[in-house]
């Protein structure tokens, strides 16, 4: 007699399964809708799915590309939130039902609610963000190969070991390394926990051995480097708390319930219970496990990062905003995307430093140092400054990290049209044409293209500003070279202007300021000089010991008296700096002289390194 | 009831026929006096026997699409198709291409329009060469992108088929930097892969000999960059480089690569020798090696170190040679080919036929690296009458890195003529006279793939059979300790490496080796 976790139902109760999946399903859609879709809808920024030759064979040459090509195929409906949450929604359902026939049959029993307990692993996995759905591909696709598995246990043995050495084949050609090894990982569970088999043994190094033998003909590699191949530390896209790690959880999960459920002290303790109780306290475990697993795995840092992201991505800079204070400081990419935000909304010249600006000048240009999430950003900002070429440029660079990034390719048609790079704007739009969701967009790009006077209007996105710059070479080490010659060909390009002054602030550059500031303010129309550049211009005229007549009409009187009281707080702490700090901090935070003072990476002695980034 | 039920079946299947023929039958046809546009243009073109179905696009709005294939005007097959996408079938094609060797094929096509008008229009005719092309080619998969890279392969794709499989991928190198494939003679068993950023260094695979090298010294401007490997397999020339790239602000380039310096130095894979001679290593540029066939010459590029001070667009290159007896290694002294004074452009990317009576080139109106450049251009030298051609294969935008088949009847370069951005190998048949004729794009299955492929197929080489090296045996190469390379200081003036840091007399003697006494 089989001893159960739940004690076996013999009547099927369809009405309360049904309910069961109905609030599981409600829960998971509430869960991707409310709380995910604007961190998934993100994650969308980078899905791209083509029903395209060239856009397969791309894929089938990356390491489990095939996996990555499901992943995206769903998450690209999270372009509309509400079909992405029903899409994945109905998956976690159907990975339930999946796993509710695993544990029917390896246990024989009806564990009601346990079944529930992958999609919940993986729905909570999401908050990694380092992860797509490609976890939620791997359990539908083992666990579909494994109900075979056990159905066939149950028949005859020998015909269940060729079924894994031909499942574990096709995992292995068909989808590569990363399903073929987790279900070498699943069937040896199987075998070593749950089958009762005299043969287990021999069927377990049976499939070591057929799967030592794959990864070493066609892929040259040990089984053990096999296995863990994603996990590999040497690999830089994937980290070991990348796809295995969370795998390899949702494995042991899997298999302790398998093996507790036939614990015969379990099933004694349990049977004494009430079943309604029993069932109470199953959800009450649930509700443990996910709370557990949300609070370990939930970066808040992460989360306001991917949500910084998506804001500036859909030009929502008020909501970028509404993050600043809860941004981490070593952040530098959402600080990069909140300085921008402070241009957009007309606050840059005014509070800039109400930003943690530890980075200085690294976190309003990402070209003197990169890594390759930094392009795409760069991409935006010489785009919204009207430096097409540069924007082009990035978004080309950008690719590197994932060449059929939809923001990109949409940049790059974009900056072709505008460049009249004709023939190179059609090939993105062709692409973009292949996609079910980006197909819109690609039409009416085309639309353009086939309709000579919008080709003529198309200019006018930029009103009548420039945007071929005769720059002859893009500066990525120094920007303000590339601001200047804007500013030049485009002297209204008040971007620019801010940008250029503020890069000027963040690297104590005082004189240049001064300079650029006389130079190009004429034409930016400020009803009076912005705040910050007034403190800055304070100090630069103390510093060159300009007489206050001289200065007294372009300063606020306001502005020297805060001066006087910053360096009266100061002298109150005998110009101890670490002492003075947090006084000064509470009340000229967001002053230049604080910045100068405390924060400048100049000041502090800051190395900006690349692996800082 | 099996009598009724046979009938129903019957009766089905013939009306489907009849339905289907129906739609591919017609008794009007309006002619079109030109010809159909296709796309890629197979139109005009001589094309080699062996080559993989040219697949193709009908550029034609219709509803019904009829194309015949006829050897001369011997009818072999026929393709109905809803959609403009004609994907020939391979058994089909072959069967084509050997009844027409040595004569033309002609493919007719047919259009049936939303008025249920057939249409058909001119003959398209195209020779079937009785030279075969070489079954393989090597390229390096690469993203478009200047500074970063993450997705990089030397692929080898079979010309014959579709086929195609990495060689090595930089995703099992910590996304290294894989470059400068080359193969002696096309010779798929004589390979060299270079490597940057760990793991890094120069790959020499042969069947009897494998070297990981480190190949930077003290005597040279860099590790070993542009290869060239000499016909006696023994000697490899390589350029030492000191490059920086700019990239563009305006206009339709995007980037211009150059150099500070560049030296030529021979490596000896035998003797673990760096040599050179100061002619091909003086303070003015030498770079792009390649040999002559008989390695008898070593043909170069070369450019005045002045131009190190000038602005980028006036830096230009001349095609030199210099000869060397590989017995004697003695050098001869260099003699200008080309100079790029007399014809106004830059030269790169020399190679010479195998028959050595060519040396195809590009030309452009500055710098060598013109692979982005959309000035460049294929030129052909006849090295015997010293006439110089501009080839029929070029476009409005870039074509480089020219190469030659084994019988020399082929050449395949670079080129982005299809949308000014990516890089696709196309071929060209080039016949006795040294004519080359109208050059068409390596076929693809699915035709319209061309308008959405992401990568460019750079550096595209001839082989004469598949690389059966595995990925797994040259990652473990990669991921073994580099040996270095020692340099033969004695016989060369240090002072005339351009760039060179070390000062002979502080050097220990017994890194310098003397080459000849190997």
């Amino acid at each position: 007699m089989k001893f159960n976790l739940l004690q076996k139902n013999k009547t099927p109760h369809f009405l309360i399964d049904s309910i069961y999946y109905f609030l599981f399903g409600f829960f998971f859609f509430f869960i991707l809708f409310k709380i995910y879709s604007p961190d998934l809808l993100n994650l969308k920024l980078q899905a791209f799915f083509a029903f395209d030759s060239s856009f397969f064979d791309y894929y089938s040459t990356q390491n489990n590309g095939k996996i990555i090509l499901l992943s995206n195929f769903f998450l690209q409906f999270f372009y509309y939130p509400i079909s992405g949450s029903l899409l994945i929604t109905a998956l976690l359902l159907l990975l339930a039902l999946i796993y509710r026939k695993v544990f029917e049959l390896s246990t024989n029993s009806n564990l009601k609610g346990i079944e529930f307990i992958p999609a919940i692993l993986i729905l909570a996995s999401l908050k990694t963000y380092s992860i797509g759905l490609e976890v939620l591909m791997i359990f539908l696709i083992t666990g579909l190969f494994l109900i075979g598995n056990i159905m066939l246990s149950k028949i005859n043995n020998w015909i269940k070991i060729i079924y894994q050495i031909v499942s574990l084949t096709i995992a292995f050609f068909v989808f590569d390394l990363l399903v073929s090894s987790a279900l070498l990982v699943f069937l040896l569970a199987d075998e070593i926990f749950i089958s009762k088999s005299s043969k287990k043994y021999i069927s377990a190094s049976i499939i070591i051995l057929l799967f030592a033998t794959l990864t070493y003909l066609y892929k040259g590699m040990q089984i053990s480097k096999a296995i863990f191949y994603e996990a590999n530390p040497s690999n830089p896209r994937m980290s070991l708390s990348g796809y295995w790690s969370i795998l390899l959880f949702h494995i042991l999960t899997i298999f302790l319930i398998a093996i507790f459920s036939n614990k015969k002290w379990i099933a004694n303790f349990t049977h004494r219970i009430p079943i309604f109780l029993r069932k109470t306290l199953l959800i009450i475990i649930l509700a443990g496990i996910i709370a557990g697993f949300y609070h370990t795995l939930f970066v808040y840092e992460k989360k306001y990062n991917v949500n910084i992201e998506y804001y500036a991505s859909t030009g929502d800079w008020n909501k970028v905003l509404d993050y600043k204070n809860a941004v981490e400081k070593n952040d530098r990419i959402s600080i990069f995307l909140l300085n921008n935000a402070l241009y957009h909304t007309g606050k840059m010249a005014k509070d800039l430093f109400i930003i943690p600006q530890k980075w200085g000048e690294h976190t309003l240009f990402m070209t003197m140092i990169f890594n390759r999430k930094c392009p795409i950003h760069s991409s935006d900002l010489y785009f919204d400054m009207g430096f097409v070429k540069a924007s082009a440029y990035w978004a080309l660079e950008s690719q590197t990290n994932h060449a059929y990034s939809p923001r990109a390719i949409t940049r790059l048609a974009n900056c072709n049209i505008l460049l009249k790079e004709y023939p190179t704007a059609r090939k993105y739009i062709s692409i973009l044409n292949k996609s079910l969701i980006y197909k819109e967009t690609g039409s009416k790009m085309l639309a353009y293209l086939n309709d000579k006077k919008s080709i003529e209007l198309k200019n006018t996105t930029f009103g009548d500003r420039e945007i071929e710059f005769s720059i002859a070479f893009i500066n990525n080490k120094k920007p303000d070279l590339n601001l200047i010659q804007i500013l030049n060909s485009d002297p209204n390009n008040k971007m620019a202007f801010e940008f250029l002054l503020s890069y000027h602030l963040l690297r104590n550059d005082l004189g240049q300021f001064n300079r650029d500031l006389k130079k190009y303010i004429g034409l930016m129309n400020y009803p009076k000089l912005p705040k910050l550049y007034q403190e800055a211009l304070l100090l630069y005229y103390l510093g060159t010991h300009l007489p206050y007549e001289q200065y007294e009409s372009i300063i606020d009187k306001n502005i020297i008296n805060r001066l006087t009281q910053f360096n009266q707080t100061y002298i109150a702490y005998k110009m101890n700096a670490r002492l003075a700090r947090k006084d000064l901090y509470r009340n000229f935070g967001d002053t230049y002289w604080y910045y100068i003072r405390y924060v400048s990476p100049k000041t502090t002695g800051g190395n900006i390194k690349k692996r800082n980034l | 009831m099996n009598l009724i039920k046979s009938y129903s079946i019957f009766t089905i299947i013939t009306s489907i026929l009849l339905v289907s023929c129906n739609n591919y039958s017609f008794k009007e046809i309006e002619n079109i006096d030109a010809l159909p546009e296709i796309f890629p243009d197979y139109t005009n073109i001589v094309i080699p026997p062996n080559i993989a179905p040219l697949n193709f696009i009908i550029k034609e709005d219709a509803s019904r699409y009829l194309v015949k294939f006829n050897s001369d005007y011997q009818f072999v097959f026929s393709i109905k198709s809803k959609t403009p996408e004609i994907e020939i079938p391979m058994n089909k094609w072959r069967e084509l291409m050997e009844n027409s060797i040595g004569g033309k094929i002609r493919i007719e096509i047919f259009v049936r329009d939303s008025n249920n008008i057939w249409k058909s229009f001119k003959s398209i005719e195209n020779m079937i060469s009785k030279d075969s092309i070489d079954p393989y080619i090597a390229y390096r998969r690469i993203n478009t992108g200047m500074i970063l890279w993450d997705d990089m392969a030397i692929v080898q794709r079979n010309l014959q088929g579709f086929n195609e499989s990495d060689i090595i991928s930089n995703q099992n190198t910590k996304n290294s930097c894989i470059h400068c494939h080359t193969f002696q003679n096309r010779d798929p068993n004589k390979m060299i892969l270079q490597m940057r950023r760990s793991p890094s260094g120069t790959l020499i695979k042969t069947k009897e000999k494998t070297l990981w090298l480190s190949t930077k010294t003290p005597y040279t401007l860099s590790a070993f960059v542009y290869p060239a490997w000499h016909p006696n397999g023994r000697l490899i020339a390589f350029s030492t480089n000191k490059i920086h790239q700019n990239f563009f602000g305006h206009g339709s380039r995007n980037n211009h690569v150059r150099d500070d310096a560049s030296d030529i130095v021979i490596y000896d894979i035998f003797n673990n020798i760096v040599f050179t001679t100061p002619d091909i290593a003086t303070n003015d540029f030498e770079n792009l090696p390649a040999w002559s066939p008989d390695g008898k010459y070593l043909y170069y590029i070369k450019a005045d170190q002045k131009f190190k001070y000038l602005p980028d667009s006036l830096e230009k290159y001349d095609l030199m040679r210099i000869m060397f007896d590989q017995e004697s290694k003695e050098w001869g002294k260099p003699e200008m080919l080309v100079s790029s004074e007399k014809t106004g452009l830059s030269i790169s990317f020399p190679q010479v036929s195998p028959d050595g009576k060519y040396v195809i080139f590009c030309m452009a109106d500055y710098g060598y690296f013109t692979i982005n450049n959309t000035s460049s251009d294929l030129y052909i030298l006849d090295i015997v009458n010293n006439t110089i051609t501009k080839l029929p294969v070029n476009s409005s935008q870039t074509e480089s890195f020219p190469s030659w088949s084994d019988n020399g009847r082929w050449i395949l370069f670079a080129s982005k003529s299809f949308d000014g951005m990516f890089t696709l190998p196309f071929f060209s048949y080039i016949d006795s006279t040294g004519t080359a004729h109208k050059p068409f794009v390596i076929p693809f299955k699915d035709p319209s793939a061309y308008l959405t492929r992401m990568t460019n197929m750079n550096r595209p080489v001839f082989l004469i059979g598949k690389v059966n090296y595995t990925q797994q045996e040259l990652l473990e190469i990669a991921y073994s300790s580099t040996e270095e390379v020692v340099f033969d200081s004695i016989n060369v003036d240090i002072n005339a490496i351009a760039g060179a840091t070390a000062n002979k007399n502080s050097l220990d003697d017994e890194t310098s080796t003397l080459y000849k006494n190997n």
